[in-house]
């Protein structure tokens, strides 16, 4: 009995209104619900494939957007549409115009006509573009640098080292096999292989087609062979020499008892340097000390402010002591007697 | 005077008693489900990634195209359409900027106005790519795509149209400062997904499976083969044929989805091993139907379905589970048209594989038989009809065979044997086998007691949760109930 009487509601149903619909790339609507905008898409929609219509738009890309000379191959695209921004048909020239070269004869596939080419050899930024029939696309810029590879560095002669001096450190003008200048800002760097085995790297950046460095020379022990680097490449190296540190006048030493101890206080000093400072604070000083009936004793001190002071165990009354200083500033010898301490001196002043 | 009062107290705790009962057998009866947290209810939502699978370029391209410009441009395309599909419900043009410009973003705009005015929704399910064109800086691509579109479109005073399709087209991406973006995309050419049934002929006597411990959504990430084999023999020795289990789409869409897929395979085997038919049930726990979810559901398929395709022990497929407890919280033809896609694409991957949907209800398989091989329903409803329910929907389903893929009773004692009791759990099963003894299958919810039962499976009821913990033929400590025997002494189907 339900049987039949589903049965029956079954055939009895009522079929329901089939609704026109309207389908395309981005989705459905219903077919009396499509505008003129939705309508000039291309491709294929429910009513069937839409055909593009003429060129109207042309963009371009050409890249890489910086290019080596003589070296980096370019590429460049132009994506080619019609009024309503559909890729146009395929099989359509296009011609390009980059920087001084023009090349014709490329066609459109999926909208899309492309070439590559081989840039002009000199350095510069240029201008390319396409064309498409009448229509040309908005100019794209690409640069040409030059080829770093294609050079060697050459040095200028660098005068000797002076140590706590700037030095300058230079090459000559740089361009490469197209007689393009290398660029500002390229980075650079001097390498210094010292006599004892170590090594100095001075960072550069080139201007006006020459990197240059001013090196402030300190904790340099000895010269030795210079050379210059731009990325991969490397120059001749040149040999350089460093002047030592030198004293720029005889430190004087002063000696006075010490009675309670029966030894003999030494200070040397003011230690200037020929470059116009003091030694610095904490340079060793060996002190050697020969009396006169021969007896010897040496100490080691600190720089201080220029000065540095030693406490030698020898009578006082033994003088005068033959004293050897050695420094920073090399050896320097000398006789004296004992006399007031320094802060008897200032008292008395 | 006394005695009154006395009947009087036994009259109100009776009514008391039998107030509670109903409260928590209605609460049983109910198939909705409340959560109290919004992220129990909620689906997780994975990282982006690209699902967008490359052939290798047939013409030379001016720039190689490396793994990294397969996944990076496969994303874009990818967040691209998840984006066209977000913006249709949400009405948020915004999002769409991120990933299309130009003439592109322009007409996806234009999509979206149009489909919030008229209520048509179009939802990428795969994208199958190959690259044409790339710039030799990087900054310009070309593709020819191949994709899977799900278009369905309702309105007030018309019937729905729903359109699976093979769309061919040509993508046109620029390399912009966020990264790719569709600049164009032309439709070339569409094909209607044609798919063909798969009949399925066969009974079944079969228990819907979760081991006792680890039920929902504890099952794949604790999978364990010997307490599978174990319970397996069981099965067995209730006389069952069959075995209904329950494929989370999340297990299977993570980056790490092989060992999932392995434990899927090494079950089935073990399930032809031990002689028992099995009847995977996609998309358990599913949570939502939004749009930008559909490109991960389809994936789930094209992951799942050659295994479950590939082993003989699989009788059909139950794409969903009670999908239609979900149309008043997601759309009717909402629903329908993501079954829809999913069956296409199901069909797509296993042409050969039966497939099913297992409505919640005796009435919803009525009204959506669709184009199913096997039509199945739960049969939750109150016996006394269960016979003429199951006579309608096999009226109706013509040549398809009639499998009621789930029955159950709880024996959840509150107080006094109510709501229930072991015994009229058996007496209940017994009664609901008999009244179905005409379907071509009949599958009882469920083997075991849940001991633990997830909230965020069937709600934070608490009596929801006891009602729902005692649903077994055998108790969590692996003691036979009553109902087990009623189970297995049924002779099924009887036609």
């Amino acid at each position: 009995m339900m049987r039949t009487l589903y049965a029956l509601l079954f055939l009895l149903a009522q079929p329901g209104v089939a609704q026109e619909t309207y389908s395309d790339a981005f989705g459905i609507l219903p077919a009396d619900a499509v505008g003129q905008a939705r309508a000039s898409w291309g491709g294929v929609s429910t009513e069937g494939e839409k055909p593009a219509e003429p060129p109207q738009s042309v963009l371009t890309f050409i890249g890489p957007k910086s290019m080596v000379a003589g070296k980096d191959i370019g590429h460049a695209v132009a994506l080619v549409m019609d009024r309503f921004g559909n890729l146009v048909s395929d099989g359509i020239a296009a011609s390009f115009a980059l920087g001084p070269r023009a090349m014709s004869d490329e066609v459109t596939h999926y909208g899309i006509a492309d070439v590559q080419f081989l840039p002009d050899p000199n350095a510069g930024t240029f201008s390319g573009g396409a064309s498409v029939g009448e229509r040309q696309s908005p100019r794209a810029l690409f640069r040409v640098v030059a080829s770093i590879e294609s050079l060697s560095p050459e040095l200028e002669a660098t005068a000797s080292l002076v140590p706590e001096t700037f030095s300058r450190l230079a090459t000559r003008p740089m361009a490469d096999r197209f007689a393009n200048p290398i660029e500002d800002g390229v980075g650079a760097g001097f390498i210094l292989r010292h006599e004892d085995g170590t090594t100095s790297v001075i960072p550069a950046t080139v201007q006006e087609a020459i990197a240059e460095a001013h090196w402030l020379v300190r904790d340099v022990g000895s010269g030795g062979a210079l050379t210059a680097s731009l990325a991969d490449q490397e120059s001749a190296s040149e040999p350089v020499e460093l002047d030592p540190l030198r004293a720029a006048i005889k430190a004087p030493v002063r000696a006075w008892p010490l009675a309670d101890l029966d030894a003999v206080a030494m200070r040397v000093g003011p230690m200037t340097t020929s470059a116009g400072h003091m030694l610095s604070d904490g340079a060793i000083v060996d002190f050697s000390v020969v009396s006169a009936s021969g007896a010897r004793a040496a100490s080691t001190a600190w720089v201080q402010d220029g000065f540095a002071d030693a406490i030698l165990p020898i009578a006082p009354g033994d003088g005068p002591f033959a004293v050897s200083v050695e420094s920073a500033l090399g050896l320097a010898t000398t006789s004296v007697q004992t006399g007031l301490a320094p802060d008897v001196i200032r008292r008395a002043e | 005077m006394r005695f009154a009062l006395i009947i009087s107290a036994f009259v109100a705790l009776l009514g008391l008693v039998l107030w509670f009962a109903a409260g928590a057998y209605s609460a049983a009866q109910k198939r909705t489900v409340t959560y109290r947290y919004i992220g129990d209810a909620l689906a997780p939502i994975p990282p982006a990634l690209t699902r967008v699978t490359w052939d290798e370029p047939e013409v030379p391209l001016a720039r190689p195209f490396s793994p990294v410009d397969a996944r990076l441009i496969g994303t874009s395309l990818t967040e691209a359409w998840k984006a066209h599909a977000i913006a249709q419900q949400s009405g948020e043009t915004k999002v769409l900027e991120r990933r299309f410009a130009g003439v592109a973003l322009e007409r996806a705009e234009q999509s979206i106005d149009d489909a919030l005015a008229h209520g048509g929704r179009m939802v990428v399910l795969s994208q199958h790519a190959r690259p044409v064109f790339f710039h030799l800086d990087g900054s310009v691509f070309q593709a020819e795509v191949e994709m899977v579109v799900a278009r369905f479109m309702t309105g007030d005073t018309a019937d729905p149209t729903y359109e699976i399709t093979h769309d061919r087209g040509i993508f046109t991406l620029l390399n912009e400062a966020n990264g790719w973006r569709v600049f164009s995309y032309e439709r070339r050419a569409v094909e209607p997904v044609v798919t063909e049934p798969a009949p399925w002929r066969g009974t079944m006597k079969g228990v819907n499976y979760y081991p006792s411990a680890t039920p929902w959504r504890d099952f794949w990430p604790t999978f364990d083969l010997q307490t599978i084999a174990e319970d397996f023999d069981l099965l067995r020795d209730l006389d069952a044929d069959s075995v209904r289990i329950f494929l989370t789409r999340e297990t299977f869409i993570r980056d790490d989805y092989e060992t999932a897929l392995e434990n899927l395979s090494d079950m089935l085997a073990l399930a032809e091993q031990k002689g028992l038919r099995v009847v995977p049930t996609l998309f358990d726990l599913k949570g939502d139907y939004n749009l930008s979810g559909w490109t991960d559901d389809a994936l789930f398929l094209e992951r799942v379905m050659p295994t479950l395709a590939a082993a003989p022990a699989v009788a059909f497929v139950d794409v969903k589970n009670e999908p239609d407890l979900d149309f008043t919280y997601h759309g009717e033809e909402t629903v329908l048209a993501w079954i829809k896609s999913m069956v296409a694409v199901s069909r797509s991957l296993a042409p050969d594989m039966p497939l099913t949907v297992g409505w919640a209800s005796a009435e919803a398989a009525k009204d959506y038989l669709l184009d199913f091989d096997v039509i199945t329903y739960h049969d939750y409803a109150p016996i006394d009809g269960a016979g003429d329910r199951l006579a309608e929907v096999q009226l109706l389903a013509g040549d398809a065979p009639v499998v009621v893929t789930e029955i159950g009773e709880t024996d959840y004692t509150a107080l006094l044997g109510f709501p229930s009791s072991q015994t009229a759990q058996a007496n209940r099963l017994h009664a609901r086998l008999s009244a179905l003894a005409g379907a071509d299958g009949v599958m009882v919810w469920t083997l075991y007691d849940f001991p633990t039962v997830d909230p965020g499976v069937v709600g934070s009821s608490p009596w929801v949760r006891r009602l729902q913990a005692r649903f077994g033929m055998i108790m969590a400590d692996g003691t036979e109930k009553p109902a087990a025997d009623v189970f297995r002494s049924a002779a099924f189907p009887i036609r």
